[in-house]
């Protein structure tokens, strides 16, 4: 009974594979949910990932059990949180947005070129992060706390913050800042 | 009741600076920093650098620097001035107090 649980339980758990882009981490999990540098794993339990880069072409099959941060190469760090409530996690993961105020104003001032919210729109070219569910991120890009104060000087001027990391200086209207902070921040 | 008169009257007589009867500017420093302001107040890309903004005559280009307007303008910069690139940052009383006590050290 219990030799069944168990290789039922290995039969279904999660996989992981962990794609290094320029500055940051696209993570595709085994069911199919896609998320961003911020690899939650189920608390507990041994989740193999795959880990791939580009620059220089790398591949590592590995096994998570517990929170831990890989520094890599370029700097992009892989997060990897244990989580009690994973399942949750994933479930919520997968939702597509629901569309809140200031959408508009992530279509023109063309966050779209590289960002995909899904329910919003698909990037143009996928070159940043998915930020579908970016405010249940700790982080921004991997690096400073998410607050406010931080994602406002992120989204203006992230070359200050990370140099390097590729996001464009957006010098957009300050009042479409303030929509733009409304929006990325109710991505739950 | 006396004692507790004498205590004030000492405490309102000392030679403190000014500023550390707006908030605690220790606290203020680290708080600075723990909401992000260096974010875009560091370079003076985005907002202005603060290095000397005891000195400065105006707030956000338009009120005049007191204690009472840095206050207000650190927890409610929207209320203040609509659509300024100032976000609103859910800054506590205690914490804006604390944050202008630190920021009217830096002279």
């Amino acid at each position: 009974m219990i030799v069944h649980a168990l290789l039922l339980a290995a039969a279904t758990a999660i996989r992981v594979h962990a794609i290094q882009h320029h500055g940051w981490w696209e993570l595709r999990y085994s069911d199919g949910t896609i998320a961003a540098n911020e690899l939650h794993i189920p608390a507990g339990q041994a989740t193999p990932v795959r880990i791939t880069t580009d620059a220089p072409r790398f591949s590592w099959a590995t096994t998570f059990r517990s929170s831990t941060t890989l520094t890599a190469l370029h700097g992009a760090k892989l997060i990897v949180v244990a989580d009690e409530h994973f399942d949750q996690w994933l479930a919520n993961q997968k939702r597509n947005a629901s569309p809140a105020a200031g959408a508009d104003v992530f279509l023109t001032a063309r966050c779209t070129l590289c960002h995909t919210v899904r329910g919003v729109a698909v990037a143009e070219q996928p070159l940043g992060p998915d930020l579908t569910h970016f405010a249940t991120r700790a982080k921004i890009g991997g690096t400073i706390p998410n607050r406010i104060g931080y994602l406002g000087g992120w989204i203006v001027d992230s070359e200050t913050i990370k140099p390097g990391n590729g996001m464009p200086i957006n010098n957009v209207k300050s009042k479409d800042l303030q929509a733009l902070l409304a929006f990325v921040s109710s991505l739950r | 009741m006396k004692r507790l008169l004498v205590i004030v009257f000492f405490v309102a007589c000392s030679k403190q600076p000014a500023y550390s009867l707006i908030g605690d500017a220790q606290r203020g420093q680290s708080k600075y920093a723990q909401y992000g302001c260096p974010s875009c107040h560091t370079r003076g890309a985005v907002g202005p650098p603060l290095d000397h903004m005891a000195s400065r005559l105006y707030i956000a280009g338009e009120f005049p620097n007191v204690p009472q307007h840095m206050v207000r303008w650190i927890s409610h910069p929207q209320a203040m001035k609509p659509h300024d690139a100032m976000p609103d940052l859910n800054v506590s009383e205690r914490d804006a107090r604390d944050i202008a006590a630190y920021l009217y050290t830096l002279k």
